[in-house]
């Protein structure tokens, strides 16, 4: 047996807590199950207490990203805050292996918990085959759960999103989404977790329970670096304040970014001749995923719902913006996100990027004149996010963009 | 009853109330500092105009980013204060174009004719109302003193003007090196005037009808003159209105128009008086919990004193020892017998000179005649000038005055933390020798002088303001960042109403945590070691110690005159080294006639074209300063021969020749990964039959060219240089200029992968977007990965679809490419071996200055492989070190960066040279060195070897990179002579 197999035996049979950082609730509350199901122990981190960017600061080089810094500090105050017993505990992280920072997420918190705790093992999530030893081992079913882990998960936030600002009481359209998500739950429990089509149709219902208003709130579009995007620990809460300011907020889906960066070796193929090989398979993927945000996206437009956008449409709207050969951190989507936003009406929208993220110097700050040229009447607010940057200091920016929107209707 | 609007804008330092009657006149206009308390001076306010509008009700409407709390508690109508400003510019300048305005630490513009748009700087961007009080109590006078000396100004120096920190570093030398108040004053203004263009206009042009407005632009005449010439503005185009620093409370006024709600102003009191402010804020523990428990501490702490002697009855041989630093000045006398005669410490306002003649003359008349002061040390950032104004024999870094200071207090010391105005040292000490040093960055300065600032804006003594933190129940958590940052967080804890008591207790810790996360870097205590020596005039506040010794969970040891050591130190080391064959320090009938003047004036002598200052002292001598080397002093550089940078930067300019007959001109920007491949697309281009035009080289002034084209104002220095170069090629006359995009760097197969950085491999595709003269025919950018020769031939192809050349042709200028890049690593290499054999011959210790390629430009490096050279130290590059290892190195971190895996080779290699040591030049904003330097770190340190650091930006002082490569010249020194030593046993 490999020491690979060996150790992951090792942490299913002595019951080691697997930690996982919480990037988005209802996303990885699903992942979380999943693994449960397969055998694992696995806990979210949902703390968001002030210790948390501490540890950070204090273990992580304080230039290096701010989403390092957020997800190395939470395991680290979780491993201290006593829940776990540290001699059976690990830690996970995603890697995709691209020319950012990111990809060394793991390679810093491996740094960091060797200072800590050294007997803690991480655990890489990765399909380009880096950190061989460590890299958690995907079989197919499993990988095909995590997948509609995915799409319920943002099946549940457009959702989410667009009912939130309108629901009847307090915490209507919360309870409806923790209705669907002990929904899901069960499913998974009665092998019925991978049934599409009557678990969107069950959700989509319940969620027909909030009435909308034929007049809507003005849209504000949320793109970005992916961590800080979703991760309301990073930023601040960012939707719940863009909710309370009477707006409703429009996030592109998790499967988004996973469609981008199977294009993204297609893209390696005919430029470089590169992944000769891989890029059938991820054509393959392409299409399977796609295909399934199409079905997601058609129940959602049959039931009067905001469907996301159609990926291939994403795609295109890159050629008016940028090259797809920009594929490091989040690359074109960014842009592309932007340009599409903006042709479909949403002239607001939020930039969300850690604190001198190189990327995002070229996608993001980079491409917001580009953009105006093209779409005059579009409002891009870039907002840096870092353990230092106060609360205050980014509202106050998104209210200025907001306040554009009362220009707008004066006129 | 009456109906009236009022509008209330709530700033970071100000509250501002405007008032307009039924009538549409503004009937009311106040403006008051609010000193944190921005609850109680609002309803302050409210009282003081309570009777006057007695039976009127008020529309309101709360504005300005400390109001936007206190509206949501009340529930009064919030408008955003730059949406404000624009309300009222409609309604009273219609005909304006752009709006810019500077408040306390915002800066806004609005964009208004062409299309909508308002801009706020982002979180890192001082430069605004609060840097300008900084810069004024750096000089030591009121702001309108400040305006007055720079309408009499000469000449500008260029100061860093992305973030107040960096201004700061700038302007500290100047003033050091005797440039005249009057020059730096207005260079200020226009440092200010910069950052509006760079951080806010971001690219869109300012033009036409410009409308001024906040407190600075209102009332300072200096920075409305540098706006005015700075933008080509004539008198009618630039307006500043009168009412500039009400304008946003009465764009407030205007909207509360909107709003339903009307309050009497006893109505408003109430509600206000009644919200809470108070509450999201986070709290950490208070510094002392008893009375009882702060006599104990101040008892602990008692006994590290000095013993003092009368200086007007001693008799005998005394050491003088002088530490001119960046904002104070420090001066010891000490007896033989280690007893301090004299001691003073004060801020040098800006003149260092004049501050430490007056205190020798103060001596000379108090002393004894029997007292002689044999010898004399000086250091700091003044050693130079000082040393020469007033002959004193010794000077040393000041990093070996503050070891020799402590370890006379503790022999046994592990560590030395030095909190000064400016900067912050640490140093590890290892074997009775410096073993490593860490400087805070140009960013996170921060330091003492930010809480003088902060106390200076509370209108406290910062003694006195540090002292009530001592007593907060509740010390306000306000992280450990850059100044800028610290401001806002300050801003948001007074939003919500903490106290000062809370902000001062806050504010220290944050100076401690700081220097313990930013500049030390510390994970466990255990890495301090057990003795820890505390100085730095920011030690003597009682609540910065507490908060030390609070976060470390270690007792520190503070000397009594922990604000004195940089020169008590000197003492000691001018004993230590006195000779009779010593200078002879300034006599007092010397000091009597003594006088200077100082001329600005820029070297000639080659086409850095440095600041100079010169100052002539009247007994004929004269005194140079502001060069990067030598050459500004009419000298010749020293050990040039011993530079590859140097070398490196000559050879890769060096073009092939041109065919006799060419097809066109293309145009290569001398910048980024340009500095690596140059010479391929030289090769590759001149093949074609193209004449290859360069950039011009990198200067200042070729920044402030592509200045209005970037996007990113914390993007990293090179890349904003890149502009420039765009700019330049632009007014060449090129068929088109090419700049490739590259994911994939090549491959050296020494690492796991090899990208390039995003900047750098993306770079073409921003610029292609953001400079509106360039299209996809005059500016090519394809993407291509130079590892497949048939792609990239096929790419190229394509981008050159005009010449119709045929895939063979391409190919073989591919070969011509390649062997002509191959050409030059080899040339690298063999003046890399020259230049080691050539040191090792002449016992010089070699430097690997390691970086990316593009830091041997000059503009980029700031000549730091000349100043290297000075120190007579032989340079070498890391690409050429990297060329050594043959083999990859293991590393913790993913390898994946073609350049920088060459840091890790480098490093790797010469932990087995004894000679080598290296420095890592890491330009600010790098996101990836965040990774990179701490793993050369560790590969080094486990070795045993030093590691340094530099971080450069725009900022072209090298004041703090000259102590750090001296201090590491010591350190190497003290480390032979302790293994000379060890080897006798």
């Amino acid at each position: 047996m490999s020491e690979r197999k060996k150790f992951f035996k090792k942490l299913k049979k002595e019951g080691y807590t697997i930690l996982l950082p919480n990037m988005l609730p209802t996303h990885f509350k699903l992942i979380r199950e999943v693994l449960l199901k397969a055998g694992y122990k696995a806990e979210l981190i949902l703390d968001e207490g002030r210790e948390i960017k501490d540890e950070g600061l204090k273990n992580i080089h304080n230039d290096a990203c701010y989403p390092a810094l957020v997800v190395t500090g939470s395991f680290i105050s979780a491993l201290k805050s006593g829940k776990y017993d540290l001699n059976k505990v690990a830690v996970i992280i995603t890697q995709t292996g691209g020319g950012c920072r990111a990809s060394n997420y793991l390679p810093l918190i491996k740094k960091a918990m060797e200072k800590t705790f050294p007997q803690v093992p991480v655990i890489s999530l990765n399909i380009s085959g880096l950190e061989k030893e460590r890299s958690f081992p995907m079989s197919l079913p499993l990988l095909l759960k995590f997948a509609s882990s995915v799409y319920y998960g943002d099946l549940l936030m457009v959702l989410y999103n667009q009912t939130k600002p309108y629901e009847a009481y307090l915490n209507q359209v919360d309870q409806i989404q923790d209705k669907c998500v002990n929904y899901l739950i069960d499913q998974l429990n009665h092998r019925k977790f991978n049934r599409h089509k009557s678990n969107y149709e069950y959700i989509i219902n319940q969620f027909k329970q909030v009435k909308l208003p034929s007049v809507r709130k003005p849209k504000v579009g949320i793109v970005g670096e992916i961590f800080v995007k979703y991760s309301s620990l990073a930023n601040n809460h960012l939707l719940d304040f863009l909710i309370e300011e009477n707006t409703e907020p429009v996030v592109p889906s998790l499967l988004e970014f996973l469609l981008y960066c199977l294009v993204n070796n297609q893209i390696d193929y005919k430029y470089y001749g590169h992944y000769k090989l891989i890029h059938h398979f991820s054509k393959i993927g392409y299409k399977y995923l796609n295909y399934q945000n199409k079905k997601m996206n058609r129940m959602l437009q049959e039931n009067n719902f905001d469907s996301y956008e159609d990926f291939d449409e994403i795609k295109n709207a890159c050629h008016k913006i940028i090259d797809q050969g920009v594929k490091m951190g989040e690359g074109w989507l960014i842009p592309s996100e932007m340009v599409n936003m903006a042709e479909r009406g949403i002239k607001n929208i939020v930039c969300a990027q850690p604190f001198g993220c190189l990327p995002n110097h070229i996608v993001g700050k980079g491409m917001v004149r580009p953009i105006k040229k093209l779409y005059p009447d579009i409002n891009i607010a870039p907002i840096d996010y870092d353990p230092g940057a106060s609360k205050v200091n980014q509202e106050n920016r998104i209210k200025l963009m907001l306040s554009n929107l009362e220009n707008e209707i004066e006129k | 009853m009456e109906e009236y609007l009022l509008g209330i804008d709530i700033g970071s330092t100000t509250v501002k109330f405007t008032i307009i009657d039924n009538a549409n006149n503004i009937v009311y206009n106040s403006y008051e500092r609010h000193y944190s308390q921005v609850k109680k001076a609002v309803l302050e306010q409210i009282q003081k105009i309570k009777n006057q509008y007695e039976n009127i009700l008020f529309h309101v409407s709360i504005t300005g980013s400390a109001g936007m709390g206190l509206a949501s508690k009340t529930n009064i109508g919030f408008v955003q204060e730059v949406q404000a400003s624009y309300l009222a510019v409609k309604k009273y300048y219609p005909q304006t174009d752009a709006v810019i305005e500077l408040g306390g630490e915002d800066a806004k513009i609005i964009f208004i004719s062409g299309g909508l748009e308002q801009r706020m700087n982002g979180t890192c961007a001082g430069g605004t109302g609060a840097f300008i009080d900084q810069m004024a109590a750096l000089l030591n006078i009121d702001i309108s003193k400040l305006d007055e000396l720079s309408l009499k100004y000469k000449k500008i120096y260029p100061i860093a003007s992305r973030c107040g920190v960096f201004a700061k570093s700038d302007i500290q030398p100047l003033l050091n090196q005797g440039a005249s108040r009057e020059d730096v004053a207005m260079s200020i203004f226009f440092a200010v005037v910069d950052q509006t263009i760079s951080g806010l206009a971001q690219g869109r042009k300012i033009s036409g009808n410009i409308l001024f407005l906040g407190g600075p632009l209102s009332f300072l005449k200096g920075l409305q003159y540098a706006f005015k010439s700075r933008l080509k503005l004539s008198d009618e185009q630039a307006n500043f209105p009168s009412n500039a620093k009400n304008f946003v409370s009465l764009g407030a006024a205007i909207y509360s128009k909107s709003q339903k709600e009307t309050y009497s102003l006893n109505q408003l009191e109430e509600i206000i008086s009644k919200a809470d402010l108070s509450g999201k804020i986070i709290y950490s523990q208070p510094l002392f919990s008893s009375e009882k428990e702060y006599l104990q501490f101040l008892k602990d702490h008692e006994d590290v004193k000095v013993k003092y002697s009368d200086l007007s009855t001693y008799k005998g041989e005394a050491y003088l020892g002088i530490d001119a630093g960046s904002t104070t000045t420090k001066l010891v006398l000490l007896s033989k017998d280690n007893k301090i005669l004299f001691s003073h410490y004060s801020a040098n306002n800006g003149q260092p000179i004049d501050t430490i003649i007056k205190q020798l003359k103060l001596i000379y008349q108090n002393a004894s005649d029997d007292l002689k002061t044999v010898s004399g040390a000086v250091t700091g950032y003044g050693e130079n000038l000082i040393k020469s104004a007033l002959k004193i024999p010794y000077g040393l870094v000041e990093t070996v005055a503050h070891y020799k200071a402590a370890s006379y207090f503790e022999p046994d010391v592990d560590f030395i933390i030095d909190i000064g105005g400016q900067d912050i040292k640490c140093f590890k000490i290892k074997n009775h020798a410096i073993d490593s040093i860490m400087l805070n960055e140009a960013c996170s300065s921060g330091c003492g002088s930010f809480l003088q600032s902060f106390a200076n804006a509370m209108s406290i003594g910062v003694s006195d303001f540090a002292k009530l933190g001592l007593y907060s129940k509740h010390p306000v958590e306000l992280g450990s960042r850059c100044t800028v940052f610290m401001n806002s967080s300050v801003k948001q804890a007074q939003k919500e109403g903490a106290s000062l008591e809370d902000i001062s207790a806050g504010l220290s810790s944050s100076v401690v945590k700081n220097a313990i996360y930013k500049v030390i870097r510390f994970k466990s205590p255990a890495e301090l070691g057990d003795k820890i020596v505390v100085q730095g005039g920011t030690f003597l506040n009682d609540a910065i110690l507490r908060a030390f010794e609070m976060e470390t969970n270690k007792k520190a040891i503070r000397p009594s005159i922990a604000g004195l050591m940089g020169a008590f130190g000197a003492c000691l080391y001018a004993k230590e080294k006195a000779k009779s064959s010593d200078s002879k320090i300034i006599t007092k009938e010397e000091l009597e006639n003594f006088s200077y003047t100082s001329i600005g004036t820029i070297c000639r002598a080659c086409t850095a074209h440095c600041n100079l200052t010169i100052i002539k002292f009247n007994d004929g001598r004269s005194f140079v300063s502001g060069n990067k080397c030598e050459k500004g002093e009419g000298k010749e550089v020293s050990n040039l021969n011993l530079n590859l940078y140097d070398y490196k930067y000559s050879r890769i300019t060096k073009l092939l020749d041109k065919k006799k007959e060419t097809i066109g001109k293309v145009g290569l920007p001398l910048s980024l990964a340009m500095y690596e491949f140059l010479p391929f697309w030289d090769g590759f281009f001149t093949d074609l039959g193209f004449e290859v035009i360069l950039s011009n080289k990198s200067t200042r002034q070729l920044y402030f060219e592509g200045q209005h084209t970037i996007p990113s104002d914390t993007i990293c220095y090179p890349a904003k240089l890149m502009h420039g170069h765009i700019e330049s090629l632009l007014n060449k006359n090129v068929d088109f200029i090419f700049y490739p995009s590259s994911t994939y760097n090549i491959d050296e197969h020494r690492s796991d992968n090899h990208f390039n950085c995003p900047v750098v491999a993306y770079y073409g595709e921003l610029l292609k977007k953001n400079n509106l003269e360039l299209n996809s025919d005059n500016f090519l950018n394809p993407f291509i990965d130079l590892n497949d020769v048939r792609k990239t031939c096929l790419t190229l192809k394509k981008a050159l679809g005009k010449y119709n050349f045929s895939y063979n042709k391409i190919h073989r200028a591919f070969k011509c490419g390649r062997a002509n890049y191959l050409k030059y690593k080899e040339d690298v290499i063999a003046k890399g071996d020259e230049i080691v054999n050539l040191a090792r011959k002449q016992n010089k210790t070699i430097i690997v200055l390691a970086g990316r390629p593009y830091h041997i430009d000059k503009e980029i490096n700031h000549g730091i492989d000349t100043l290297i050279n000075s120190l007579d130290m032989a340079v070498v590059s890391e690409d050429y070190i990297a060329s050594k290892q043959l083999y990859k190195v293991p590393t913790k971190i993913l390898n994946q960066w073609t350049y920088h895996a060459r840091l890790y080779l480098a490093s790797n290699y010469i932990i087995n040279q004894k000679d080598m040591e290296l420095v890592q030049l890491v330009s600010f904003g790098c996101g990836l060195d965040a990774i990179t330097s701490d793993e050369v770190r560790s590969i080094l340190e486990s070795n045993g070897k030093f590691y340094t650091q530099l971080k450069i930006d725009e900022i072209s002082n090298l004041g703090a990179v000259r102590i750090r490569l001296r201090s590491l010249k010591a350190a190497i020194e003290e480390k032979k002579d302790y293994e000379r030593k060890k080897k006798v046993f």
